[in-house]
């Protein structure tokens, strides 16, 4: 009897990890069958390095270099404020002793990450947008930057744990060694400490850059939304943030249809081989 | 001055369990004191405390006094105090880092600036722990992947490396082969020309090979201490003869 249950659990387990593993498959099988189609009406090149972005007018246009390059731009500056903030946040928690302190903070950073990314572009287009038309005198504060700062916050969870996890671990390791050497604890996290999570915050990066790139909802509510070549103060798109906002109204099979799966399958490409260098850095 | 350390009543807790009781001390200047006695019995936290590390522990009271050559502890600048009186752990501990940078670490921080300066100490260093010759080509090598014995007499050699005058050690061998162990304490006698060392070790015959004098504790408290030979040949408290039989430990 024991043993048929034993079987049929690994049987079980087996088979959903099959299905798992099949459905990515299929998700990528499907996006790219949808978006080849368009490679007999635009060429690759075309498509990519394209500046325009026009698919309903007469002679219809589907360039998607402006929307690639704004969803890196944005993900570039979140992690150009997120990752100082982050590192510093890390060794000040690795190094934390009071222990009720740490799970405090620590449980603020998941609420943070738990924050839905509706509520973090409001947020942004009250606080941020708003900040940055009085600030810089502009006529719209949606742009690149304000995109970038509320990524950044939205990112700051995923930075902090993974590498404060590398530093606690380092700091409890080398704690007393270090101190019996009459070197104060933040030469440690600076000489020691900092070093050795090169690789931890390699990692933290790569993650929170993917996390950025994918990021839809909150990005495209303070970002303006033009297709146009994206400038730090100026308006821009980004992938998630065109495809979310056109894909209702593009008709079933047309070209503008299949122009935005491919746009999907583009960044799909961009994340997998974003993944891939995850998990080649954390195995160094 | 003939004693560099003194411990006047010390004692310590942490929390409820008292770990040394009303300790009485005096270690000389370039000699090698062996502290001996069953696990438990006090010894690691002797040592923590002459250097505070044992105030990093909430918990842990200390009462009674230190003299660091007639001069309480507490009134010494932290980082001075541990950089006066080293410690070498039980466990190699070298930095995930080169075998240079590990000696470097402590000098860079206590000011010694400038690259001739701090390739002359730690060749120095390196020589007076025997590793010279053995790693001279390899120094930007990470110190991980050094054999165990080589790994401590880094770790010694790192803390020699900021000129401490006292040097305590925590069971440094107790990790190590019969080989390796027979380097170090070859090592720590040369050592004694230059430092006061206190060394903690399970290893009777350890301390009768290599210690001046050999203090025995039990339970907290400090039972007998005598020059070596005599402390060997005629121990005076039933306990402690009941220890060197190896009646209990």
């Amino acid at each position: 009897m024991n043993q048929t249950l034993e079987k049929l659990f690994i049987l079980l387990s087996t088979i959903f990890t099959v299905i798992s593993a099949v459905l990515l498959f299929l998700v990528i099988i499907f996006i790219a069958k949808e978006s080849m189609l368009i490679f007999q009406e635009v060429n690759f090149f075309d498509f990519i390095c394209g500046l325009t972005w026009n698919p309903l007018a007469g002679e219809p246009r589907v360039g998607i270099l402006p929307m690639i390059l704004a969803t890196f731009y944005v993900s570039i500056v979140a992690i150009l404020i997120s990752l100082p903030i982050g590192i510093g946040c890390a060794l000040e928690l690795a190094a934390l002793e009071n222990e009720r302190l740490k799970s405090f903070c620590t449980s603020i950073l998941g609420v943070l990450a738990g924050i839905p990314s509706v509520i973090y572009g409001l947020i942004g287009l009250l606080v941020v947008v708003k900040f940055l038309e009085k600030k810089f005198m502009l006529a719209a504060g949606e742009s690149i930057l304000s995109g970038g700062i509320v990524l950044a916050v939205m990112v700051l969870p995923y930075i902090v744990s993974s590498a404060a996890e590398t530093m606690e671990k380092s700091y409890v390791q080398y704690k007393e060694t270090s101190l019996a050497l009459g070197v104060s604890k933040s030469y440690m996290l600076r000489a020691l400490i900092l070093p050795n999570a090169k690789g931890a915050i390699l990692t933290s990066m790569i993650l929170a850059f993917s996390r950025a790139m994918g990021e839809t909802m909150a990005v495209m509510m303070v970002i303006g939304n033009s297709p146009i070549l994206p400038k730090l103060l100026g308006k821009g798109e980004t992938i998630p943030a065109l495809i979310a906002l056109e894909i209702g109204t593009a008709g079933l099979g047309s070209l503008h249809y299949h122009a935005l799966f491919t746009a999907g399958f583009v960044l799909m490409i961009f994340l997998i081989f974003l993944n891939a260098l995850f998990y080649t850095t954390q195995k160094v | 001055m003939k004693d560099h350390l003194i411990l006047k009543d010390l004692s310590v807790a942490l929390g409820d369990a008292e770990i040394l009781r009303k300790v009485n001390l005096a270690i000389s200047r370039y000699k090698i004191l062996a502290v001996i006695g069953p696990s438990g019995c006090g010894k690691t936290t002797l040592l923590r405390t002459i250097n505070r590390l044992i105030e990093e522990e909430k918990q842990a009271r200390v009462s009674g006094e230190i003299l660091f050559k007639g001069k309480s502890i507490h009134q010494i600048p932290l980082a001075k105090l541990r950089k006066d009186i080293g410690l070498v752990f039980q466990q190699p501990t070298p930095f995930p880092m080169s075998i240079y940078d590990n000696l470097a670490y402590a000098l860079k921080y206590h000011g010694v600036r400038g690259k001739d300066n701090l390739d002359k100490i730690i060749e120095a260093k390196l020589k007076l722990c025997g590793l010279y010759e053995e790693v001279k080509d390899h120094l930007t090598m990470s110190a991980l992947k050094l054999s165990g014995g080589q790994q401590q007499r880094l770790s010694i050699a790192r803390s020699l490396c900021v000129e401490p005058e006292v040097l305590l050690m925590d069971e440094p061998c107790s990790s190590l082969d019969i080989h390796n162990t027979k380097i170090i304490e070859d090592l720590i006698v040369k050592l004694s020309e230059q430092y006061t060392i206190v060394i903690v070790t399970h290893n009777l015959q350890q301390a009768r090979r290599i210690a001046d004098y050999t203090a025995f504790f039990l339970e907290g408290k400090l039972m007998e201490m005598n020059n070596t030979e005599a402390f060997f040949a005629n121990p005076q408290e039933e306990e402690t003869k009941q220890y060197l039989q190896g009646l209990f430990g």
